[in-house]
């Protein structure tokens, strides 16, 4: 009689730790946050914007006057499938998540089904001028660079270099994007451009749209696509003798491209694309902070090409850093909402926080801006030996520091 | 015994000026003794997880646009704050203010942001750059910082300087060398308008508490309309010796619009006699720290850099309010009634039912 009262003490003990939404030892309940992600057809991107929500849900201690909040992150894969990605979203409302991280992809139609739940998603990778809108989809938020931003520091940065510009975009959703970006960035100056062409994003030879551009008379190619056609657009150009300069947005700094000339890494040299910047002005010490923390958590993301000294070369985690960023916000939303009983008190709270960004910037959104990132944030950085480094003749990047890229 | 007399001669000549000198007093200290607006600061301004940035090498100049209704008084207060930026480096800015709306000024090279009674700027600046934004601002706690009230009735337009307070100080006979200094360093400060701190006085003997006026010294110029005729005014209103500005109108529906700035202090020859000069010191600092207070109505990034306001008051229309209407009273108790209706609607048929099985 007595063990069985023991027994059943023990078990009272116990039964608190059994109650709740998925509680754990200490009784924290768990939140569920949806990553919505290519992962299938561009692994690059999906696996660091999870990698980078993961890292944070891992820190994330929320407390609250109604309890402790931990997060978990689920991982959706769109396969760049703007209908496959509403029906995540739907299939994440449905599993109870509280928001959702998002890669860009099909945010046209999902933000209302999360609209209508009063979840936020946050996107972390696309940068479409229309994907976020304050007044018509005030759950859309974004914390990365736009695509406003990018061509207007593009413009800034080479129209006073070039006399004629070549301006180069593929038929993905990304390169389109990107011409409502470049067209408004060069309406005031329209005698820049030398041409503007459309190339498919499928193409196995682009030889004869990189003749035309030739033949056009620019000197500089700004080449807004995703990163097979950059690597296409870089092999016709040098195959054919042609040294011209080449710019791109931060599709550039993707590790495809590199992968796919790794048998002339000549030809990447002189690459520059315009991105997000990884460090602020206090240094490079926080992100190298967060870079340690990604690599011990997930290991190096290797590119798969070396130095010219024969050093492995990786990609710093700089696209993780917004998804880590945006689900600290969320984390400090939720907080300051007192938990997620109140949907729309957690959709308030994100104007009202802030939090240190993996780069050391501060990071959040208001009442006016649903941006995370400020157009003056994107830095510009040039290719050689396989790794990248800020350019000195850009008042902003010339500041930063150069991230460690070798192992 | 000769050493004896020698040492407690000593030690009494170094007694006897000590036992006439108090130790240093500080002069009034502004932001103890002055009120805390202006510049605006909502209490509930909420706060950044990270220290500001860039917050030296800035100017601030503002433009308070105050509408009146046909009796001068206050309906709306909006005010265009261009901070330049002079220099290299990241920002991030707040500015507290108790802010209906936010939207970007003449010539901004960034899109200001708006939080609970704040006003956010985040970037970076090339060298130079530009921050200007529009900020509709709630009446109730922001009229009350404004430095001027105006008055219009039948037969007369009054201006009066609003600024003027009545603070805590204190006379005393200073150590006139002590003093000199003193008054030097208030005086080579406004000059230079920087604020001057740590100012410490010796005194021979004890201080009396004193009540002193001090205001914001204001240049007042504007126009009234009536009718075909147009009436201009102007002049000088220090709050202390003169506090109003009377301009007499005839008959009609005046239309008024004043521009006031904040003058530069006046500095007058130093007084004579130590104690005066005193006085004169102390009002001098004062008057200088009260002008510096409406040189910002919204607060500048940098509080002791380089600051200027002019505020311009017009007769106009009311315009539609953007603050978000209040719950009524009336509303919640339609909506009780409502409830209370179907209520009983429901219930009385139940009621009955009940009754009659009873």
């Amino acid at each position: 009689m007595k063990r069985l009262t023991l027994l059943s003490l023990v078990l009272c003990a116990f039964l608190p730790a059994c109650g709740g939404d998925g509680g754990s030892e200490d009784s924290a309940k768990t939140l569920l946050v949806a990553v919505n992600a290519p992962f299938s057809r561009t692994p690059y991107v999906g696996q660091t914007i999870a990698d980078g929500a993961q890292l944070a849900a891992d820190e994330a201690n929320i407390q609250t006057d109604e309890g402790t909040y931990r997060l978990r992150i689920k991982r959706y894969d769109t396969g760049l499938s703007a209908r496959r990605a509403v029906r995540n979203v739907r299939q994440a409302i449905a599993d109870g998540a509280v928001a959702i991280v998002d890669e860009g992809t099909g945010v046209n139609a999902s933000w209302r089904l999360a609209n209508d739940a009063d979840r936020p998603l946050g996107i972390t990778y696309q940068g479409g001028v229309d994907l976020v809108d304050l007044e018509q989809r005030p759950n859309v938020f974004r914390i990365a660079p736009t695509d406003h931003g990018t061509a207007f520091r593009l413009a800034e940065y080479l129209i006073p270099k070039h006399d004629k510009i070549g301006l180069i975009v593929d038929d993905s959703t990304y390169g389109q994007e990107g011409v409502k970006a470049i067209r408004e960035s060069f309406s005031h100056n329209p005698e820049s451009v030398a041409i503007r062409l459309t190339v498919p994003s499928d193409a196995a030879d682009l030889a004869p749209e990189i003749l035309r551009a030739r033949r056009s008379g620019a000197d500089a190619l700004l080449v807004w696509a995703q990163p097979t056609t950059i690597a296409g657009v870089l092999s016709a150009a040098r195959s054919s003798g042609w040294d011209v300069p080449v710019y791109t947005p931060a599709a550039g700094e993707d590790p495809l491209v590199r992968q796919q000339l790794a048998n002339h890494p000549e030809w990447v040299d002189g690459l520059t694309f315009a991105a997000g910047r990884p460090t602020a002005e206090v240094g490079p010490g926080p992100f190298l902070a967060f870079q340690r923390k990604y690599e011990d958590r997930f290991g190096v993301q290797l590119v798969g090409v070396k130095t010219p000294e024969g050093e492995e070369v990786v990609q710093p985690p700089d696209y993780a850093m917004y998804s880590y960023d945006f689900v600290n916000v969320l984390a400090a939303a939720i907080e300051k909402a007192g938990g997620v009983e109140d949907r729309q008190k957690v959709i308030d709270a994100l104007h009202q926080v802030s939090v240190q960004g993996a780069n050391g910037d501060h990071r959040g959104f208001n009442e006016n801006n649903h941006e995370g990132v400020v157009d003056d944030d994107v830095y510009f950085a040039r290719f050689g030996g396989m790794i990248y480094r800020p350019v000195k003749d850009d008042p902003l990047s010339a500041t930063l520091t150069p991230l460690e890229q070798v192992r | 015994m000769r050493r004896l007399v020698v040492a407690g001669v000593v030690a009494a000549a170094l007694w006897a000026p000590a036992a006439g000198a108090a130790p240093p007093v500080s002069l009034p200290w502004p932001p103890e003794v002055l009120p805390r607006t202006p510049p605006l600061a909502p209490e509930t301004s909420g706060v950044l997880p990270l220290p500001p940035r860039f917050l030296r090498g800035l100017d601030n100049r503002e433009r308070v646009v105050v509408g009146m209704d046909e009796n001068g008084k206050p309906h709306s207060v909006r005010v265009l704050q261009t901070i330049v930026l002079k220099r290299l480096g990241d920002y991030v800015l707040t500015v507290p203010a108790p802010v209906l709306s936010v939207t970007p000024g003449p010539g901004s090279e960034s899109q200001p942001g708006r939080r609970e009674n704040q006003i956010l700027w985040e970037g970076f600046s090339p060298g130079r750059r530009v921050l200007a934004a529009w900020a509709d601002l709630r009446l109730a706690e922001s009229a009350a910082g404004l430095p001027v009230e105006v008055k219009v009735e039948p037969g007369a337009v009054t201006v009066r300087n609003a600024t003027g307070v009545i603070v805590p100080s204190f006379s005393a006979e200073p150590d006139p060398v002590s003093l000199a200094q003193v008054s030097g360093r208030v005086r080579s400060s406004i000059k230079a308008d920087v604020f001057p701190e740590g100012l410490n006085v010796g005194l021979r003997g004890t201080t009396a508490p004193e009540r002193l006026r001090v205001a914001a010294p204001l240049r007042v110029r504007g126009t009234v309309r009536v009718g075909g005729e147009r009436i201009p005014f102007s002049g000088r209103l220090d709050g202390v010796r003169r506090s109003e500005l009377r301009v007499p109108i005839p008959e009609g529906k005046p239309e008024v619009e004043v521009q006031v700035r904040p003058e530069d202090i006046r500095l007058p020859r130093p007084a004579k006699s130590p104690r005066a000069l005193l006085a004169q010191t102390i009002a001098l600092e004062l008057t200088y720290a009260r002008k510096r207070q409406f040189d910002q109505f919204l607060a500048s990034p940098d509080p002791t850099g380089p600051s200027s306001a002019t505020y311009v008051y017009r007769t106009a229309a009311p315009r539609p309010s953007a603050e978000p209407a209040a719950t009524s009273g009336e509303g919640s108790s339609t909506v009780g009634w409502i409830v209370l209706g179907l209520g009983l609607a429901a219930a009385l048929p139940v009621a009955a039912v009940v009754w009659a099985h009873s």
